[in-house]
């Protein structure tokens, strides 16, 4: 079982589809909290 | 000068000799290692389990936010992603065991396909949940992961390969196969919880010499009728003996019992290398007598 270029190329995409969906629903998470200077002003 | 093994008192198999010198302690076989793959480490199964990481950190965010619906479904996605990386390395092992040997059955569970469906649906979750994109998106999301998952890590294999694979005999060979490769990594397991490096080395000779026999009856499946007494009693025996061993030896803590274990892998051991000596001598035989036959019948047609 030999790794192609062509199994990385999947892969890279792979990996940017695991990682862009991961870091965006960190993103997502992160603006729907309350940021915490605008709770201790508030 | 000649270089001198290292040795002593304490080490393996080594003796105490007068004046603190060392005597050249017994080197064990070469062989120890022969018909034993090198464990191939591969990144890419690696950063999978890498990559979702930011989903733990999104539901840690949404509990933060009192999301806790969000924040489920990030766990959700994460724990698909995790199980299909685990998944991935298993289908990848499954599929070195399967190409280095010469008759074997597919995997039982396909693990490579299974594991693409678990990461598309983690990254369909993680789109339409956590990142709040619409379905559509997320369906294609999730279409693309699994297309670059299967092309990227391959799909199981899904054929049988060996000589005459439809025979009942094959079936039989492979299964035979299956089962006392199952009873060694189950001793190699044992023998490893024991932390006796004597005992492993004998251990890894012994299987050294099962597997010889084993890579015989693969090349010739004819030879497992031959070699079934040597698979069914002593393979099942050194098992036996080495589970039983690696349970009670602590308790017991009775050294003529570990010498007793030792005197008995010896033994197994110069068992399974008459048998391999034996099936040696028998394909010998039936070679000879193959050329023996050929040869009178060339010398009738020229005659």
């Amino acid at each position: 079982m030999t790794t192609t270029w062509v199994h990385w190329l999947a892969f890279v995409v792979l990996a940017a589809l695991i990682g862009t969906s991961s870091c965006q629903a960190w993103l997502s998470a992160g603006a729907g909290a309350p940021p915490m200077i605008d709770r201790q002003a508030g | 000068m000649s270089a001198r093994r290292f040795g002593g008192q304490f080490s393996p198999k080594g003796h105490a000799v007068k004046g603190g010198a060392s005597a050249p302690s017994s080197v064990l076989p070469p062989e120890r290692f022969a018909g034993r793959k090198a464990s191939q480490v591969d990144v890419r199964g690696l950063l999978l389990f890498i990559l979702p990481a930011p989903l733990l950190l999104a539901a840690i965010g949404n509990i933060g936010g009192g999301a806790i619906f969000g924040a489920l479904m990030d766990l959700v996605a994460f724990a698909a992603l995790m199980l299909g990386a685990w998944l991935v390395r298993e289908g990848q092992s499954a599929q070195l065991a399967y190409d280095a040997r010469a008759v074997a059955r597919p995997p039982a569970f396909p693990r490579k396909t299974v594991a693409a469906g678990l990461a598309a649906a983690g990254v369909g979750i993680a789109v339409f949940f956590g990142w709040g994109q619409d379905l559509i998106t997320a369906i294609g999301f999730a279409a693309l992961t699994a297309a670059a998952h299967l092309a990227s890590f391959g799909t199981d294999p899904m054929k049988s390969k060996g000589i005459d694979l439809h025979t009942a005999e094959a079936e039989r060979v492979a299964d035979a196969l299956d089962k006392a490769e199952a009873k060694i990594a189950e001793i190699e397991s044992a023998t490893r919880t024991l932390g006796d490096r004597e005992i492993t080395g004998r251990v890894a000779t012994l299987l050294a010499s099962i597997r010889d026999l084993l890579a015989m009856i693969e090349k010739d499946p004819r030879d497992l009728t031959r070699a079934r007494r040597y698979l069914s009693v002593n393979l099942t025996g050194a098992h036996e003996a080495t589970r039983k061993y690696a349970e009670n030896h602590e308790r017991l803590s009775d050294p003529k019992l570990r010498d007793d274990y030792l005197a008995l892998l010896g033994e197994l051991e110069a068992s399974f290398d008459r048998g391999r000596e034996k099936l040696l001598q028998d394909d010998r035989t039936d070679l000879e007598v193959e050329i023996e036959v050929l040869r009178e019948r060339l010398g009738q047609e020229t005659g």
